[in-house]
């Protein structure tokens, strides 16, 4: 890497949303020579949707991000203005940090961070076409006044940029986000690549004015008292914290939504491309749960000093007239104005079976994908996928073999897993049913699983770094600790704590894997537990409590692990293999896996197959 | 296919055979020596022991044991094996003792081949012959799936699977959306209920398949008719060998003959009753009188009559009541004309609808033992041991969520899936994911 001289570059990321943002800071991170060049700069780190980050699944990638370093934890913690910790009630495995953020602060932040990384370029500019290299690889970006820059790798970040299209009711008008043009010309080079695409469709609620929000009477939801961080780097939240208030829909707003259905862009047969079932328009919802007599909105606040409000759960591509009539019918918004309406936004993407594990393309050497571009949705998703693309592209022209995360390491390895194997037959969200080893991919060991390996890639900085060494230090001192302390039943049973009169001495380590025993019932035998710090003891209680899952699962882990380290050569030609059926090449050459422990997932592989190209993998070998 | 489990199989081909051989490969080999065998042997050494199951210690056969140790097994890993009579009921035994063994489980199919490849048993010289095996292997695996897909058996274990995919969607939309109004307050006092009805539906099917106790002991077939109609000849044709003694004189066969052979697993035995009429001697009258007595505990009687003898002088009609019947009448080479015929029209001696004949045989064995089209033998086997599997994690589920731990709940669930779905196709995320979407108004 010594690409420093005015138009040239080791890593160009095309886009300046969440996944462009976090791979040009993590290429930066790295050291490479990065250009990050993006319409318009005082857009870079927008939240174009809800002004909120995490939530469940979700936390645990931001929580991932921050273990490798990243910067969206960090951001979202110099924003928040509400922390929640999602599924508190339940158990830890399943908890989710999320956070209202203020839109301005926030962006304020990732601005700050992108701008103090030395070897880190901004700049403003429309990139129409790629340059390519005789035998088809990306050698660099062209863009609309003429100007060349050339790199070594390129990561294409585009999100709902590439041939946007906004709905709003019979309306229809190309653009990337409100009020800024798609890129046209980018899409119509990328589909020369002869690469698989689609298109998806998301959609935003219209935004509301605070001051003609009737607040008074609305119920309101506060945030965690003792609020939680995303990043290591903080302690507690930076700024004033708020309450959202909640209103309904009624049977009123029903009513008038199932008369006029026919004016949504989603119902007019002016959208084909498919939305996420997950994040349905509020048309979507009474059509389909026309049983449901209210839905909840929630009104949330853009901002500390903003005055526009975030009516979460009314996404809609209805005409403007409608949405007003929607909105002002309920509790509390009589009188709103609407600052901007909500729209359908209907965009290309690449069918993500087209990348490898690393996010590279696999027909086009040295291109990165990250983002919506592979079919996902939520600013989560994408920055992940964005610090992974970072990675790898350094990776990639540093002649280092990529790094890829498998379904056991992280969430970040589940997402990147299911896109690559899978493909996106609806915009792709992270829900924590997607990871087979759930109980073991927590919030609270992510840096366990992530940190180190960042650390020996170069992109984990020192700071982080330590910050995850003192971590450590203190679990295995505590961890010392418990496990010289020990009782019999006997002994437990006088401090109230009753187990089976077995008559076996257990440490106290022990006696935090029973269901029913926490620290508060050891601080009562040994009260000096009580000085050793707080974080600590609730990690190793939460590692206690799963330890008799977390050995069954480490047994599953091992057996998956022992097939994902099979990898299968990229030009591995399955109609050489002579035992296996044509289904089965022809399935297998479709989705070209890149370890057994993928071709094992692939619909109608047989074990028999696998066998197969074991047997003939080996042959080549030898 | 988790390499840390102990796995099973019949190894040598389908029961009934003269010898079976149950292999056992993994960790928990040893300990399956000392449940079953009592010992373990010295590797590769041949001992005659008896061989109890694992949990009652009830003697299941007295056979070969030989233990293989990791340097010598064709697997790569501890190995036993057990040479024991190749009767339905004795593999069925060994089965189902080591379905009562913690950590191991049948093993699915090609997984022994799997494991020595991962283990570095298998050379290059040897990947040829083996390639032609595992052709086999896939060509098998395909028909005995496609098999199971027909019929009621899918229509039954589909019932189940949707019924764990709904059960999943509720509980992950309770841990995955619980910021949803709909779902942020969720007592599972639903969930608890459908936990418990599925291990009760489990536990039927589990049951069902332990009431082979006629696949075990076999069916029995009586052959009646008037003397001279070909009724040991029919045998003969079934047997495919001279087993019985037959003769064209009217009333050769004086005694009841039995044979024996398998109709699509199931051991059947056919007697051949002297042909019932008027005894002319005594021993005739025994005789008589024997084949009376068998064909009234028959599972299956065979009424066969003379194509040229129509209709058939037969007056015990009585053998003929509270017993599945089949009408054969022999001898249709002799007639040209086809005229209706009031049953199954065959001749023993051109083979003509003799197919059709052993096909409504089948039917009716297949309907007597409560055997469902392709699953017998090892097979079924497979069948109840994954559904035991999966009532223990349902039972484990059920016990986590009255504890309030979801997700472990959840976990187990999880696992269900995974055993139920080696015999109902898999159950996948999405498929989870497609019933939640539907099932729930989801997202804001």
């Amino acid at each position: 890497m010594k690409n420093n001289s005015k138009n040239f570059f080791d890593i160009i990321v095309v886009g300046g949303g969440h996944a462009g943002c976090e791979a040009a800071a993590a290429a930066a991170r790295m050291g490479a020579i990065t250009l990050l060049v993006t319409q318009d700069v005082s857009k870079i780190g927008e939240m174009s949707c809800n002004p909120a980050i995490g939530g469940i699944g979700k936390g645990h990638l931001v929580k991932e991000i921050d273990a490798l370093d990243g910067i969206m934890a960090r951001a979202a913690d110099e924003a928040g203005i509400q922390f929640r910790l999602l599924n508190r009630s339940r158990g830890a495995a399943v908890r989710g940090n999320r956070c209202q953020a203020d839109r301005k602060l926030y962006k304020k932040s990732i601005q700050g961070m992108l701008s103090s990384e030395p070897s880190l370029k901004i700049y403003s500019g429309t990139v129409i076409e790629f340059i390519k290299s005789t035998k088809g690889s990306v050698k660099g970006v062209k863009l609309e006044t003429g100007e060349k820059f050339c790199s070594e790798a390129t990561i294409l970040t585009t999100g709902t940029f590439l041939n946007g299209m906004i709905h709003i009711g019979t309306k229809a008008l190309s653009a990337g986000r409100a009020d800024e043009p798609s890129s046209i010309s980018l899409a119509r080079d990328l589909r020369s690549f002869g690469l698989k695409m689609g298109r998806l469709k998301t959609g935003t609620p219209p935004r509301l004015n605070k001051k003609s929000i009737d607040w008074a009477g609305l119920e309101g939801q506060k945030g965690d008292e003792n609020p939680e961080m995303f990043s290591v780097y903080n302690e507690k939240p930076k700024n004033p914290q708020i309450d959202c208030k909640l209103t309904y829909t009624n049977k009123e707003i029903h009513a008038l939504i199932k008369n006029n259905i026919q004016k949504s862009a989603m119902y007019s047969g002016k959208i084909s491309a498919k939305g996420p079932r997950y994040c349905p328009s509020i048309e979507d919802k009474i059509m389909r749960f026309s049983d449901r007599d209210r839905h909840q909105i929630f009104l949330e606040p853009e901002g500390l000093t903003d005055d526009t409000v975030y009516p979460n759960g009314v996404s809609t591509s209805l005409p403007e007239q409608v949405q007003k009539k929607i909105i002002n019918l309920m509790p509390g918004l009589e009188k709103a104005k609407i600052m901007r309406p909500g729209y359908a936004i209907e965009y290309d993407f690449v069918d993500p079976r087209e990348c490898l594990s690393s996010l590279e393309l696999r027909s086009v050497s040295n291109l990165f994908l990250a983002g919506q571009i592979n079919g996902t949705t939520g600013y989560e998703e994408a920055a992940a996928q964005g610090i992974l693309a970072g990675i790898n592209a350094v990776l990639k022209i540093s002649n280092k073999s990529s790094l890829v995360l498998d379904r056991s390491e992280a969430y970040l390895g589940v997402m990147v897993d299911d896109l690559v194997t899978r493909g996106a037959p609806e915009p792709y969200r992270m829900f924590t049913s997607r990871a087979e080893y759930r109980l073991w991919l927590r919030a609270d060991n992510a840096d366990q699983r992530l940190t180190k390996k960042g650390k020996d890639l170069g992109v984990v900085s020192d700071k982080r770094w330590k910050f995850h060494v003192q971590k450590e230090k203190k679990l295995e001192s505590t961890y010392n600790v418990l496990k010289s302390l020990s009782l019999t039943p006997d002994e437990a049973y006088k401090f109230g704590i009753n187990i089976r009169r077995d008559g076996v001495r257990r440490s106290s380590l022990d006696l935090l894997s029973f269901p029913d025993i926490s620290f508060a019932n050891l601080f009562t035998v040994w009260p000096s537990l009580k000085s050793l710090d707080k974080k600590t003891l609730s990690q190793i209680e939460i590692e206690c409590q799963y330890s008799v899952y977390l050995d069954r699962q480490k047994k599953d882990i091992n057996d998956y692990k022992k097939d994902s380290n099979l990898k299968i050569p990229l030009n591995f030609d399955y109609f050489d293999v002579g035992s296996l059926s044509n289904e089965v090449k022809e399935v297998l050459s479709k989705a070209k896996p890149e370890t057994i422990a993928q071709a094992n997932a692939v619909p109608g592989v047989t074990p028999a197959a696998i066998n197969a190209i074991i047997i003939y993998m080996r042959r080549k070998v030898a | 296919m988790p390499l840390s489990e102990t796995i099973y199989a019949l190894s040598s081909g389908g029961a009934p055979s003269a010898i079976g051989v149950v292999r056992v490969t993994g960790k928990k080999a040893k300990k399956t020596l000392i449940l079953m065998a009592g010992k373990i042997p010295e590797p590769r050494r041949m001992e005659h022991l008896k061989i109890r199951d694992a949990e009652t210690k009830e003697v299941l056969d007295v056979g070969l044991v030989v233990y293989f140790s990791k340097s010598s097994s064709v697997t790569g890993e501890e190995m036993a094996e057990f040479h024991v009579h190749g009767s339905r009921a004795v593999i069925e035994g060994m089965f189902l003792s080591f379905s009562k063994i913690e950590g191991l489980r049948p093993a699915e199919p090609g997984e022994f081949t799997k494991r020595a490849l991962l283990n570095g048993k298998i050379g290059i010289t040897e990947v040829e012959a083996l390639a032609d095996l595992i052709d086999s292997e896939t060509e098998a695996q395909r028909r005995r799936a496609i098999q199971q897909m027909q019929g009621g058996l899918s229509k039954k274990y589909n019932f189940l699977r949707k019924k764990l995919i709904s059960l999943r969607a509720e509980i992950e939309a309770s841990l995955d959306f619980s910021d949803e109004e709909e779902l942020s307050d969720v007592s599972y006092a639903g969930q608890k209920e459908k936990i418990f009805s599925l291990i009760r539906q489990i536990n039927i099917e589990i049951k069902k398949g332990h009431q082979g106790k006629k696949l075990r002991e076999g069916i029995k077939i009586a052959l009646i008719g008037p003397p001279n109609v070909g009724k040991s000849s029919l045998i003969n044709v079934l047997l495919k060998e001279k087993r019985a003694i037959v003769s064209s004189e009217a009333g050769t066969t004086r005694d009841v003959i039995e044979a024996r052979l398998n109709l699509k697993g199931i051991p059947v035995t056919i007697f051949d009753t002297a042909g019932i009429r008027l005894a002319r001697s005594d021993i005739e009258k025994e005789g008589i009188k024997r084949a009376r007595a068998i064909a009234k505990k028959a599972d299956i009687v065979v009424f066969i009559s003379d194509v040229l003898e129509n209709p058939p002088c037969f007056k015990e009609q009585d053998l003929l009541k509270n017993t599945k019947t089949i009408n054969v009448i022999n001898k249709i080479d002799l007639i040209k004309n086809k005229r209706k015929l009031g049953g199954i029209a065959i001749s023993c001696k051109t083979k003509k609808g003799i197919s059709s004949f052993v096909k409504a045989l089948e039917f009716l064995a297949t309907e007597i033992t409560g055997v469902e089209e392709g699953l017998v033998g090892p097979n079924r086997m497979r069948h109840i041991v994954n559904l035991k599997e999966t009532e223990k994690s349902l039972k484990t589920s059920l016990k986590e969520l009255n504890n309030n731990n979801i997700e472990i709940s959840a976990e187990f669930l999880r696992a269900a899936s995974v055993s139920l779905g080696r015999i109902v196709g898999t159950i996948g995320v999405e498929d989870v994911l497609d019933q939640l979407f539907k099932g729930f108004c989801i997202g804001k």
